[in-house]
């Protein structure tokens, strides 16, 4: 566990403190097999230093660190009552359907940026939304993977989807910017084009990111007629914390070992390289350039009640402190701290029955299609 | 993972190595998982309704 953080965590008993200590080596053992995986495309950028430097400038003008809700600033904008998705697939699931669709992005970036990180493939939104039977509506929980994910099938595995969807909840599988089929085929891996050490790119990538899922959330309370909500995982922790800053009408959102400080993790893969190459920003430098889209720089509009944190009292990959300091930002939200690391959960029951129990008291739990209509028009007053 | 790039033949092998170091950790935290819930039996409840 991080340092500093003992006084707030209750202390676990020793056997449940040996399943954090499991998880944390785990987590090591990722870092060190991230940090050779994404050696050759992450860590030794292919564009000269000053280059880099340069890029940072157009997202750290005065005017955004006064206000950096300029950034999101189209999730304000009305609109989008057009959007359509083309369905590509239709496949009958127990309850249900799941359609595979795609929505035209029709991204417009803050600034331009290299044109490295452009690609066709990145246009399209593709989302697996899984739908019960019957017309009425229903409340839906979209989910975000993580870095390197995007791959609905194990996506769905890792976040549970079938148990929400059995739970009554409609389940939205959404792939981010540059992940999974939205990766540009000349990628060595799913998510290449995301992070980056030009800030720019990464930068574009989260506003994207964010862009996307409030695009796809609205087009899903619209259609759906019920509440929607967001459960993101790692990278996908960050960008539903996002959206509860920028959002005052989502159902639920829920960071699961949410990543916070986005500086953090290059510099500490850096540090577990084999050496030969140094890194063209200090953490601090990274900090500022990442700050307009940094959670922890915008003021909460989600309502707290709706607010679940989620995080592995051993993560080594987005440490506990970073998801601690969220949950003090958002002014002490409920929480549940679990034994465990960054990929691994010991005692599951009590974080799945943590989340169905925040669903509960919302309302969204076994109810009619009527009740869940009520209960949105409810959490959208609010 | 294709070869862009002109990456060398050991940074190809290197970065298979990373992915299978990240799957292996994957695979032993979740059999771990599965052992610590049969030896608490704080397994998690089955919620489906149709199997």
């Amino acid at each position: 566990m991080e340092e500093g953080l003992d006084s707030v965590f209750e202390p676990e008993p020793w056997p449940l403190g040996v399943l954090t200590m499991i998880g944390n080596v785990l987590d090591r053992a990722v870092l060190r097999g991230m940090a050779l995986a994404f050696e050759s495309a992450l860590l030794r950028p292919g564009v000269a230093r000053s280059r880099l430097r340069a890029a940072v400038a157009p997202y750290v003008s005065a005017s955004l660190e006064r206000d950096p809700h300029q950034f999101f600033a189209f999730v304000d904008e009305e609109g989008g009552d057009g959007v359509h998705p083309h369905t590509e697939s239709r496949r009958a699931f127990t309850g249900g359907t799941i359609v595979t669709c795609g929505f035209a992005s029709h991204y417009a970036p803050f600034h331009r940026v290299v044109d490295a990180a452009r690609c066709r493939e990145n246009e399209t939104i593709w989302v697996e939304h899984w739908m019960h039977a019957g017309r009425g509506p229903r409340p839906t929980i979209v989910l975000l993977h993580g870095f390197t994910m995007g791959s609905p099938a194990l996506d769905a595995h890792v976040m549970m989807a079938e148990r929400w969807f059995e739970l009554g909840l409609d389940v939205a599988l959404v792939t981010l910017p540059h992940h999974g089929r939205r990766a540009s085929a000349r990628c060595r891996y799913s998510g290449e084009l995301f992070a980056s050490w030009h800030v720019g790119q990464l930068n574009e990538a989260v506003r994207q990111s964010v862009h996307d899922v409030h695009l796809v959330t609205r087009w899903l309370a619209r259609w759906r007629g019920g509440p929607v909500g967001i459960l993101g995982v790692s990278l996908g922790g960050y960008i539903a914390a996002l959206l509860a800053a920028l959002r005052n009408d989502l159902a639920f959102v829920i960071p699961v070992v949410p990543a916070v400080r986005l500086a953090d993790l290059p510099l500490r893969l850096l540090a577990r390289s084999r050496g030969g190459f140094e890194a063209p920003f200090t953490f601090e430098e990274l900090e500022h350039a990442y700050r307009s889209h940094s959670p922890l720089a915008h003021p909460l509009r989600t309502p707290r009640e709706r607010l679940l944190i989620v995080g592995g009292r051993g993560d080594a990959v987005t440490p506990v402190s970073h998801a601690h300091s969220l949950w003090r930002h958002w002014g002490r939200p409920k929480a549940v701290w679990f034994s465990g690391g960054h990929i691994v959960a010991f005692r599951r029951s009590q974080v799945v029955n943590a989340i169905e129990a925040h669903f509960a008291a919302l309302g969204l739990l076994d109810v009619e299609p009527a009740a869940a209509a009520t209960a949105a028009a409810g959490l959208c007053a609010a | 993972m294709t070869r862009i790039r002109q990456d060398t033949a050991r940074e190809i092998i290197l970065r298979y190595a990373g992915f299978v170091m990240i799957a292996c950790s994957v695979v032993v935290g979740q059999m771990l998982v599965r052992l610590d819930e049969v030896v608490s039996g704080s397994a998690l409840e089955d919620t489906s309704r149709s199997r």
